[in-house]
């Protein structure tokens, strides 16, 4: 094999179909500290750690939610948490067979000379971290490069970078235990087509696994969670079927079938727009090699958190949005999702922020 | 979307597709003048066109063998040549719904500064030729690409120059109507195991995919011709399944889905060995998304040759066993082939060392 078989092989094949099981999804709940400050900021909740805590509890002991969630990403102050009775966090998840994942990047940098275009950093002592992280019960990883459609973008460059760069952690993780999850999001803003898009994603997602192969990484002990293909933020909307068809024509064209799933970013959907793409997708007839499911942040807490509002009375009706819209989910990635969830307040929302920062 | 969708599209996709269909694969009959004459000395027939028209004839004729294929490759000259009866090859293939194919590569020439890697030549005036090619009836065009496997082979110099010359070969096909088969052959000489093998496939297949990205081909009118991955020549021997195990997983760690089907070259493999590997192939219970089938010259005509010897009395006899051999890899496609169509011949290796076509 061109890839490299080191001891965790076995282990990040079975880990990695684990999270890609039809049914479930990730629950993409590893916001910094800065932006979930700016999250609870929103309904008027302070930002301590207390407060992160509450949220997080909140999220993680809704009755029946992790039976849809195969993997929940952290942030790295969360992994080492535990509820208000003292039970860790990720015990309570691998107890309701959610797999803890953890965020390894430190952001993004300018790449000098471009019009704006970043880089991912994190990758210094990077395998020492996985190595911790893994002892602290992660079983998964994510590492988020950014690139944005415009005149000249992405770049060559951009796109070399975020590739390689995203192949190097790839390869990290798994010589230490961690499934990487490999995200090359390309931003939704801009006023360009959905053919455009297409067009950026193909050729990003091609050098991606360019990159992949050329570090030897195992394929089928990983993940992607890639954009959905969709007009920009400025853009006229497209239907769901649009949508759902030049995303998994983008996929069938670049991802080989040995990547057992593809995760989707949210980035900026709505909650409700999100799960009926995602639903309209695995609805499409067509080759599909690998599952297709949902890795979402923002579209699977927004109304949670607006309900709850940092209020203990209001815990019980935030955890019912929220697994109403884990379900909902769960049902998008069996195309059976009928569009009638309980609109809580908010699941309609546009979630889109302008040049979007973690 | 980042693929050239010129006026051809439709039909590309199309095409691909039906030379992909299950139970079927491609007759590679597309030997050069050169090479055929090789294949005629073997069974002391002289290398001139009537005989060249001859052997292709009882190919083509062969009752009932068309039904198990779905595409020929033709050289230039068989592709305007005709039956005895004054019938075109073209319109006896595509009555029998089989479409023909043009192979349009001249050849390979060394890479100066490597250790005897080479590039493939044909780039001029390609695009005339395939609408050249189209008029006459061509639906699918050929191009071979060699690579070899040694300490330090294949060279990234030799990797990038294959795969960009694949593309650039692919669009120009494409443009012109003609569906590409792209065929990136890592050879089998060397006494590397099989795992070298898996990895240098892997490699070169990543570079291929990467470069027809490049260059905007249309994956879903494209077909892959690649090597099985199996030991080198000078190695032992390993059982069918495991080379249907590494093979599948090269291509499915390499071969996004939109691309619809895999036509493996036999390389060298006897007729036997090459129907029972792809047998194996599509006995393996793994997710597969594109049909796996052959694309065989020497492991589909070998015995039929040795049959025929050039004699007008033995072509009833020849075609029977090229029959034999056509159903034994339709078979194969399915997963059915129960091996032993044949006997002796079949199993005869076809290995020829630094093999030049």
């Amino acid at each position: 094999m061109s890839c490299f078989k080191g001891k965790y092989h076995d282990e990040l094949i079975a880990n990695a179909m684990y999270i890609g099981t039809p049914g479930k999804g990730i629950l993409a709940a590893d916001e910094s500290t800065g932006t979930i400050g700016k999250r609870l900021a929103s309904i008027s909740v302070e930002n301590n750690e207390n407060n992160r805590r509450d949220l997080r509890e909140l999220l993680f002991t809704t009755p029946g939610a992790l039976d849809c969630i195969s993997g929940v990403i952290l942030y790295e102050e969360t992994l080492y948490q535990s509820t208000a009775a003292g039970k860790p966090f990720v015990e309570v998840m691998k107890a309701a067979g959610a797999l803890p994942g953890i965020k390894v990047d430190t952001g993004t940098v300018e790449l000098p000379g471009t019009n704006g275009e970043t880089t991912t950093q994190g990758l210094d002592g990077l395998g020492q971290r996985c190595k911790k992280y893994y002892e602290g019960g992660a079983r998964f990883a994510k590492w988020r490069a950014v690139l944005k459609i415009g005149q000249n973008e992405p770049s060559q460059l951009a796109i070399h970078e975020n590739a390689y760069g995203l192949a190097r952690y790839a390869m990290i993780c798994q010589e230490n235990g961690l499934v990487p999850i490999v995200e090359p999001e390309i931003l939704v803003d801009g006023s360009h087509s959905i053919e455009k898009c297409a067009d950026v994603t193909e050729r990003v997602l091609a050098a991606c696994y360019k990159a992949l192969n050329d570090h030897h990484v195992l394929l089928e002990g990983t993940l992607l969670k890639p954009n959905m293909v969709t007009p920009g933020s400025d853009a006229p909307k497209a239907t769901p079927q649009v949508i759902a068809e030049h995303t998994v024509r983008a996929l069938q064209r670049t991802v080989p079938p040995a990547v057992p799933a593809v995760v989707f970013l949210s980035g900026g959907q709505s909650e409700e727009e999100a799960t009926v793409n995602l639903n309209a997708m695995n609805q499409l007839k067509g080759k599909k090699p690998w599952s297709l499911s949902f890795s979402f942040g923002r579209a699977l807490q927004q109304s949670t958190l607006k309900t709850w509002a940092g209020k203990k009375e209001n815990i019980q009706k935030a955890q019912a949005a929220f697994l109403t819209r884990c379900k909902a989910n769960s049902e998008a990635t069996l195309g059976t999702y009928k569009g009638d969830a309980v609109l809580a307040e908010g699941a309609s929302e546009s979630l889109h922020v302008k040049d979007y920062k973690y | 979307m980042s693929a050239f969708v010129g006026k051809y599209a439709d039909e590309l996709i199309k095409t691909a597709k039906s030379i992909a269909t299950p139970g079927k694969g491609i007759l590679a009959a597309d030997e050069s003048t050169g090479t055929i004459g090789k294949r005629l000395s073997s069974i002391n027939v002289e290398n001139i066109e009537s005989n060249r028209q001859s052997l292709r004839e009882l190919l083509f004729t062969s009752p009932h063998a068309l039904e198990y294929l779905s595409g020929v490759i033709l050289f230039e000259e068989t592709l305007y040549q005709k039956t005895s009866d004054g019938k075109p090859f073209v319109e006896v293939l595509q009555d029998h719904g089989v479409i023909p194919g043009i192979k349009v590569d001249k050849g390979t020439v060394e890479l100066a500064g490597t250790n005897g890697e080479t590039t493939t030549q044909g780039f001029d005036g390609l695009g005339a030729r395939c609408q050249q090619y189209y008029k006459a009836g061509a639906r699918f065009a050929k191009w071979r690409a060699v690579l070899k496997i040694g300490p330090t082979e294949p060279s990234e110099l030799s990797i990038q120059q294959n795969a960009q010359g694949l593309a650039r070969y692919a669009i120009i096909c494409q443009e012109n109507g003609l569906v590409p088969i792209v065929e990136p052959e890592v050879l089998t000489d060397g006494a590397h195991d099989i795992k070298k093998c898996a990895y240098v496939t892997e490699v070169v297949l990543a570079a291929v995919y990467k470069a027809l990205n490049e260059q905007h081909v249309l994956l879903e009118g494209t077909l892959l011709k690649p090597n099985m991955v199996t030991p080198g020549s000078d190695s032992p021997k390993v059982a069918a399944e495991v080379i249907a195990e590494y093979t599948v997983t090269a291509l499915r760690r390499t071969v996004p889905p939109a691309v619809p089907g895999v036509v493996f070259l036999s390389g060298g493999q006897s007729e036997e060995e090459a129907s029972m590997n792809l047998n194996a192939m599509n006995k393996l219970e793994v997710l597969k998304p594109w049909t796996l089938s052959f694309s065989f010259g020497r492991a589909l005509q070998q015995s039929t040759l040795k049959t025929w010897g050039g004699k007008k009395e033995n072509v009833g006899k020849a075609q029977e066993v090229f029959l034999l051999r056509c159903k034994a890899n339709s078979g194969a496609t399915l997963g059915k082939y129960e091996g032993g169509a044949g006997g002796g011949l079949a199993g005869e290796s076809l290995h020829v060392k630094g093999y030049k076509y």
